[in-house]
């Protein structure tokens, strides 16, 4: 079960619609939007980004039996959705002296493009609005919550936490909702939301991890970071530098500490009783390996350095006699 | 007709395993630990490199505490990764 390369047929059809639409943008706009579908399209060559907010459809409609052609429709209005959101984060963390707002007329083409098909698809009343709605609350919210939590309140993030941070892609679960109506069984939006949330949880936590320098620079006190305070009984960020980062890394606990999470949110995805979506916990799968990767070469990294400098000059510079 | 053999790794391991087996070859290691290198494994230390060899004792034995190497590569960069949707 490969969740990304068993829909290849259908994201390809996905892309191609994409720069079909594209092409219809005005002249001055294409380049930019083409680029976005370049830069983030599963078929280019070292992709190496998330692709739920494509795949899911596919993925949801095997468990609830939705038509091919409505996945791909809902596929196409992920991607554009994604975009969507992407001009609006590059948007908010401009810098002084940048100037982003050229974007957010594309980003204006982009979001109709991303509601074009549910119009078509759900009349005004339908329950579907409602829970895009909350969709879209929560990526607010959490998009403030994050500066608003640890710069105002200066508090350091907890597990508990973590569904809000994860909320920044809470655009994602829109498919959720979609796929749920569409099959007649809207009382799985709930079940479908709770999974969908564990999985952005621990992408999130991925994130962190790869990211820590980028945050620690940039002042974001991330779950990853915070562990790492946590490990020096520490409140102020302030008083962190790369190197206690580092020494957290590599003798304490804090990789355990992220990966017992995502070890969790598996658990949840395996255990959902009624709206169980194999490929959902393919996809999660892949995020525990990670870890499990990042934690064996932590280990074999810190094994090393334990054997001492001449042993690791051995290593490196001359591992055969001559 | 055999097969060629492949060259040892030398280690740390197999440096100080020799000591303890070889008499001679630990006096000299002791006295001379770059020269001695040399000599029997044909490997050079760089001369900016000190290199000292201790003996434990029955009553006295070392701890090292090796270098913490902060300019290591750490298993994850940001590429590795993407984003969260």
């Amino acid at each position: 079960m490969d969740p990304l390369h068993d829909f290849d047929r259908e994201l390809a059809w996905v892309f191609d619609a994409c720069e079909r639409q594209i092409g219809t943008y005005p002249s001055v706009f294409r380049k930019t939007a083409l680029d976005y579908l370049e830069r983030y399209n599963v078929f280019r060559d070292g992709f190496n980004k998330n692709y739920i907010c494509y795949a899911l459809p596919f993925w949801l409609g095997r468990t609830l039996a939705v038509d091919a052609d409505i996945c791909r429709k809902i596929s196409m209005a992920g991607v554009f959705k994604f975009f969507y959101f992407l001009v609006q984060d590059a948007v908010m963390d401009t810098e002084p002296g940048e100037y982003k707002a050229d974007l957010l007329p594309l980003g204006n083409l982009f979001l109709f493009d991303f509601l074009h098909p549910y119009r078509e698809l759900f009349p005004n009343d339908s329950l579907f609005w409602q829970s895009l709605r909350q969709y879209f609350q929560e990526w607010a919210y959490s998009t403030r919550w994050e500066r608003e939590m640890f710069w105002t309140q200066r508090r350091i993030m907890t597990a508990a936490d973590l569904k809000i941070i994860a909320h920044k892609a809470a655009p994602v679960k829109i498919i959720n909702a979609a796929m749920a109506v569409l099959s007649g069984r809207p009382e799985a939006i709930g079940p479908l939301d709770t999974m969908v949330d564990a999985v952005l949880i621990s992408a999130q936590l991925l994130d962190d991890c790869a990211d820590w320098r980028e945050d620690f620079k940039n002042g974001n006190c991330t779950y990853f970071l915070a562990q790492v305070l946590k490990y020096y009984h520490l409140t102020d960020f302030a008083a962190l530098n790369e190197s206690l980062i580092r020494k957290a890394i590599y003798f304490g606990d804090t990789i355990q500490d992220v990966t017992a999470i995502v070890k969790k949110n598996h658990r949840r995805l395996k255990n959902e009783p009624k709206y169980s979506v194999p490929y959902l916990i393919s996809f999660h799968e892949t995020f525990l390996k990670s870890f499990a990767d990042l934690f064996k070469r932590v280990q074999n990294q810190k094994k090393a350095m334990l054997t001492g400098g001449f042993s690791r000059w051995l290593e490196k510079s001359r591992p055969f006699p001559e | 007709m055999g097969r060629k053999k492949q060259p040892k790794k030398v280690t740390k391991q197999i440096i100080v395993e020799k000591a303890m087996a070889d008499e001679i070859y630990r006096q000299k290691l002791i006295a001379d630990p770059k020269g001695t290198i040399q000599e029997y494994f044909n490997i050079t230390v760089p001369s900016d490199m000190e290199l000292i060899v201790v003996e434990e004792t029955p009553s006295r034995f070392y701890l090292v505490i090796p270098q913490f190497h902060n300019e290591d590569d750490l298993p994850y960069s940001p590429d590795d990764v993407g984003m969260a949707w």
